[in-house]
């Protein structure tokens, strides 16, 4: 091996080289998860169960650039969104425009936003969606389903591959 | 005699193509469809595909043969779009998530493939393939088993529903022809994915950049005489490392073109046959375990994914069955392979009777001007 070699490995600018690239990489793993974090957004139009609010009968909404959403009175629509922040325009039957700014939390992937809210000003306009309806986990499916789905794991499409693909 | 000679040697050496075209020639008119059809089959095709078989230059110029390793960089590029559909990161953002998620597996990858070839010099191809299947099984071992288990999966939607390891089948719908939608120029009634063909366009300049390099030198070197490279001082084993690394890292990039143009992953087989139609492609272009350009690379790529749109056509007009079409694509790709290894091996004989006849010719006709020296 040449001292040239032995040298820069040695060498304390190498390791500080490696370092910042592996700094870089994080950083750009960071940013990109960042710029691009998905969220599914409930549109919501619905009145408040303790009649605090009401919605509108006939709004459009557009978020950000996208196409405007057309919600009557107890609509919900799902929108795709990227990113946190976003811009909400509501358009109304007669004409009236406003728009407003919603800021997404960077880990919660499903969303609702309720628009009576968000025109009424009460705060928080955006929760977190949680399915009431969402199916039992783990064990439960196996007891529940003891009959209809013997062995639980090698069902169609989507489920276990009873035997590893052949090459 | 000899201009006889020269054409029977050109059709030996583009034997391989010209089988090809001629093939496809007689099959389009059978297959009923159009040309426009065809031509826009061929873009998306061109885009979806050109970044993969790109991947197996550079070990070809090292002379390690074609890369069948380039497997586990396309597991390496699932493994990233597995998590980017995991973590819900979208367009764009998520394949370069999905892409600097699979750099490091990766270049790992490509480290153990370099470490492996370089114990077995002279039977690269096999035991890439070999290896292949051997890091498919610890693959399916981390997906179907430690995924949701041993690492966390936040997202039910991509889990099997006894709690870990992943489904079948990936939906990328977040991610879907993110890259081709990105930048799509509409002229002529053809839909052309600018983005991704410019992406295309940077792997090709990089590839020429690369040969002009000192690494790239040395690489042409070690292809052309391990033994002389290793006299002139190059480290032969480092640059084939090297050059593995790169050739996986790229193919896990060709991956995650390739399936989000797909828009979905069949996550346990899709690298399955990943480097046997790559492979196909290359040597359909016209190149040898030997040699390659990027321009076998191209035609490759059109003439074998022609063949691959008009014969399931061709087949169902002329015979009844689609299926006969698919069966005949399939043997197509294998025939392919075995051709040109078989026209490999043959041709390296017939260059190897030829060089020992010249070297006759040349004692021959030394002998008799030595005898006059003699004389003399």
């Amino acid at each position: 091996m040449s001292d040239a070699v032995v040298k820069g490995k040695r060498s304390p600018r190498r390791l500080l080289v490696r370092l910042g690239l592996v700094a870089v990489y994080i950083f750009a793993v960071g940013l990109v998860f960042v710029l691009g974090k998905g969220h599914t957004l409930i549109v919501d139009n619905k009145d408040a169960a303790d009649a605090s609010y009401k919605a509108d009968d006939g709004i459009t909404v557009s978020i950000d650039r996208a196409e405007g959403l057309e919600l009557y009175k107890g609509d919900r629509v799902l929108a795709k969104l990227k990113g946190q922040e976003h811009s909400v325009t509501v358009e109304k039957i007669d004409g009236e425009k406003k728009q407003y700014r919603i800021k997404l939390p960077l880990t919660e992937d499903l969303l609702i936003l309720s628009v009576p809210k968000l025109m009424a000003g009460i705060e928080p306009a955006v929760e977190v969606f949680v399915n009431v309806q969402e199916a039992p986990k783990g064990d439960e499916v196996g007891n529940s389903n003891a009959f209809t789905s013997p062995g639980g794991d090698t069902g169609p499409a989507g489920e276990a591959p009873t035997q590893p693909p052949s090459p | 005699m000899s201009e006889n000679k020269s054409i029977g040697r050109f059709f030996t050496e583009n034997a391989v193509v010209i089988v090809f075209v001629l093939v496809t020639v007689a099959a389009i008119p059978s297959s009923g469809l159009s040309i426009q059809y065809i031509v826009q089959e061929m873009i998306t095709r061109l885009g979806r595909n050109t970044f993969l078989v790109l991947a197996l230059l550079l070990p070809i110029y090292a002379g390690m043969g074609l890369n069948f390793g380039m497997t586990l960089g396309a597991m390496s590029g699932q493994v990233g779009l597995i998590l980017a559909i995991n973590w819900n990161v979208a367009g764009v953002e998520g394949l370069v998530f999905a892409a600097l998620v699979g750099t490091p597996i990766s270049v790992l990858m490509g480290y153990v493939t370099g470490f492996v070839l370089n114990k077995a010099k002279g039977r690269e191809m096999v035991t890439g393939y070999m290896l292949a299947f051997f890091i498919n099984g610890i693959y399916q071992l981390v997906v179907l088993y430690m995924m949701g288990f041993i690492f966390p999966i936040r997202s039910p939607a991509i889990l099997l529903s006894r709690g870990y390891g992943i489904r079948n089948t990936l939906n990328l719908e977040g991610v879907r022809q993110s890259l081709d939608d990105a930048l799509m120029l509409k002229a002529g009634g053809f839909a052309i994915p600018i983005a991704t063909f410019l992406v295309i366009i940077a792997l090709c300049l990089f590839v020429i950049w690369f040969k002009k390099t000192k690494l790239g030198q040395d690489m042409r070197a070690v292809g052309h005489d391990m033994t002389v490279a290793d006299a002139a001082g190059v480290p032969v084993d480092r640059t084939r490392i090297i050059a593995i690394i790169i050739s996986t890292v790229l193919a896990c990039y060709g991956q995650i073109i390739f399936l989000q143009n797909m828009g979905n992953m069949a996550t346990y087989n899709a690298h399955d046959q990943t480097s046997f139609f790559a492979v196909a492609a290359i040597l359909v272009g016209g190149a040898s375990v030997k040699k390659a350009t990027i321009p076998n690379v191209f035609i490759g790529v059109i003439l074998l994914h022609v063949l691959f749109v008009v014969t399931p056509r061709a087949g169902q007009n002329l015979f009844g069955s689609a299926m006969i079409g698919e069966y005949f694509r399939q043997f197509i790709g294998y025939g392919v392979i075995a051709l040109s290894l078989v026209l490999y091996a043959w041709r390296s004989r017939q260059d190897a009777i030829r060089a020992r006849e010249g070297l006759r010719g040349v004692t021959a006709a030394a002998k008799p001007a030595l005898s006059e020296g003699g004389a003399k």
